[in-house]
Formats: C-alpha cells, sequence, structure tokens
C-alpha cells in the first residue's frame, strides 16, 4: 500500500514543481551531449529534471507524432521536436500549470511551431486510443501511484507498432523501511 | 476500492488481459499488481501463455474449463 | 519487475536501451529529494552502497501491430 494517498502525492508533487528553481546545468549537462542542448532556451535546460536521456533511444523520425509524458519546462519535448520536423507534432503533457506555461513559452522562444502542450494525468491521459506514434517519458513513472495505469494509458494512445522510450529511476535493492516511511520521500 | 487478495487477483487475470475489466475492479486490481511482485510475475506468465493460445488456436472457441485448469495450476505454483 | 508491468498491460519486445548508476549526489539536485532526505538516505545506507543503490534505466517497448485480446 502507498504511504501518501494518490491525492496527497500529486499535491506535494505539484507544489515542487510550482515553485522549483533552475540553479544550474548540472542535470542537463549530466545527461544531454552539448550538441543536443545547443540552441535549446536557457530556461529549458536549467529546468530539465529527468533522470535520462529517452529521446536519444526513441528512434523518431520526421513526420511522427510524439507525446512527452511528464514533460515539465519541455527539454524533452523540444527535443523530440527538432527530430521529428514541420510535419510532426511534439505533444507535451503535464500536471503542473507552471511547467506547462514554460514548455509553451521555451517551444515558442525556439522557434517550433509543433510543440503542442496538454495539461492532465499521465493515468487518465487527455489523447484518443492509437493517435500517437510514440510515447517518451523522462524520470515520471515512479511519480505516480498508479504505474499499471499509467503504462496502460501510454499503451491505449500509442498507435499498433507504435514505441514507448522511458527514463526512471530503479533501486538495486530494497530500500530500509526507515526511507521508505521517512515523511521527505515522496519519491522512495 | 479494496485491498485484493492474490487468490481474488488471480481470478481476474484473463478477464483484464481479455481487457473486461473496468471501474473499480480494474482499479482493484492494477492496484495489487503494483504492489505485489508474486502476482505481477504469475500475470506476466499468463499474458505469455494467452498469447501463445490465442496463436495456435485463433479461430476455435477455447475449452471451456481451461481457464479454470490455469488458474488452479497458478495457485499451486510457489510465488 | 518494471519490464514486467510494461509486458503485462500489452507492450512487447521490451528493452533495456540504458542503464546507469545515479549516485545519492545526483539525487541531491532534484527538487522532489530534499537535502535533509538525501543526508538521511547517506546515513541509514552503507557507504559501499552509495553508488549503486539507484540507476537510471531507459526502457524501450513496442505495441503490437495485431491487437491481442478480445473487444
Amino acid at each position: 500500500m502507498p504511504y501518501f494517498t494518490e491525492a496527497q502525492a500529486r499535491s506535494i508533487i505539484r507544489e515542487t514543481y510550482e515553485s522549483a528553481k533552475g540553479e544550474d546545468r548540472c542535470v542537463a549537462q549530466a545527461l544531454y551531449t552539448l550538441q543536443e542542448l545547443s540552441g535549446l532556451p536557457e530556461g529549458a535546460v536549467m529546468l530539465a529534471f529527468g533522470v535520462g536521456n529517452p529521446v536519444r533511444h526513441a528512434g523518431l523520425s520526421p513526420g511522427d507524432v510524439v507525446l512527452d509524458v511528464g514533460c515539465g519546462a519541455g527539454i524533452d519535448t523540444l527535443l523530440a521536436a527538432s527530430r521529428v520536423g514541420p510535419n510532426g507534432r511534439a505533444l507535451g503533457l503535464d500536471m503542473t500549470p507552471r511547467m506547462l506555461e514554460l514548455a509553451a513559452h521555451h517551444a515558442a522562444s525556439a522557434g517550433f511551431a509543433n510543440v503542442d502542450v496538454h495539461e492532465g494525468l499521465m493515468e487518465a491521459l487527455p489523447f484518443a486510443d492509437a493517435s500517437v506514434d510514440v510515447v517518451v517519458s523522462n524520470g515520471v513513472l515512479n511519480l505516480s501511484t498508479r504505474k499499471s495505469r499509467a503504462l496502460a494509458e501510454m499503451h491505449r494512445v500509442l498507435r499498433p507498432g507504435g514505441r514507448v522510450c522511458l527514463a526512471d529511476l530503479v533501486l538495486s535493492e530494497n530500500l530500509p523501511e526507515e526511507i521508505v516511511k521517512n515523511p521527505t520521500a515522496l519519491v522512495a | 476500492m479494496s485491498a485484493l487478495s492474490c487468490a481474488q487477483a488471480m481470478q481476474q487475470f484473463f478477464a483484464y488481459l481479455d481487457r473486461a475489466l473496468a471501474g473499480e475492479a480494474l482499479e482493484d486490481l492494477e492496484t495489487h499488481l503494483d504492489a505485489c511482485l508474486a502476482c505481477c510475475e504469475k500475470l506476466a506468465f499468463s499474458r505469455r501463455l494467452d498469447g501463445f493460445v490465442k496463436a495456435k488456436l485463433p479461430d476455435s472457441p477455447l475449452p471451456a474449463d481451461l481457464e479454470g485448469r490455469i488458474r488452479d495450476a497458478l495457485a499451486r505454483v510457489e510465488p | 519487475m518494471l519490464r514486467k508491468k510494461f509486458f503485462n498491460v500489452g507492450f512487447v519486445g521490451v528493452d533495456v536501451a540504458d542503464r546507469a548508476p545515479f549516485g545519492l549526489t545526483a539525487l541531491a539536485r532534484y527538487p522532489l529529494f530534499p537535502p535533509e532526505f538525501v543526508d538521511f538516505v547517506r546515513a541509514v545506507v552503507p557507504a559501499d552502497r552509495h553508488d549503486t543503490l539507484v540507476y537510471s534505466v531507459v526502457l524501450t517497448a513496442r505495441n503490437p501491430i495485431v491487437r491481442e485480446g478480445g473487444s
């Protein structure tokens, strides 16, 4: 049983990201190459909070419709947008209004016309069945108290033959009980 | 929402795989699967088996008691 | 375990495209892991496991072309 209810977890996550400051490029520099980062708005880079580089492994082609689940300030959405080109679309989904505004702003300032942002939950994606070619996600699945549901939703919105490419953290062993019960340990 | 036992969860596997579960039943099963490693493994096995059977017998109806027999077999397997 | 979850919801060809250790120092850079929490983990977990406790993985998978199952 999760130690937080779904509503509590979401509320904590939303509050965290409503006030998150991008203080440096350390996260982004550890995950993305200089070439990948060049040309991206500073704000998107400073507010990158992913844990991997899913776009690199997603095999995106020009014309693809790609959905970034938990897009945050948009760094992966923008990388995806540049890969799918003007005939493709990069959809960014997030539940934190501030992050969505930033993602939209970053897309506009970088000159991407093929980006749309949507507010919603990964457990109830606001997209039709079989409507996207690729789903990417970076460090967000663990934030869900209903991972199977979130994965089922990704499966639902992907067209047959579509691909998912997801980055997240895994534990190599079970965490000691004290850590999981610690009040600051939401993600654990 | 109610907490399922492993036995209750297993009853629902084939319905889940056939996408016949919805609403609270679906939510209860997903919650159990998210928390129970043993059932997650057993569902993966059921899914493989389900896929194999459907591939081999695409046009014939499945034997009526097949699902029950598989469920019994799963219940006997150590987690 | 994560791979099985992918498989159970209907994905096929689940593959680990990348896997890398994700040290506790890295965790500290994220807003969801307050410094008190990271210090707490550091104190509770033996030092020789600090860098191998957490990994980042990239998983890829496909939707099958023929939708399986009924309905």
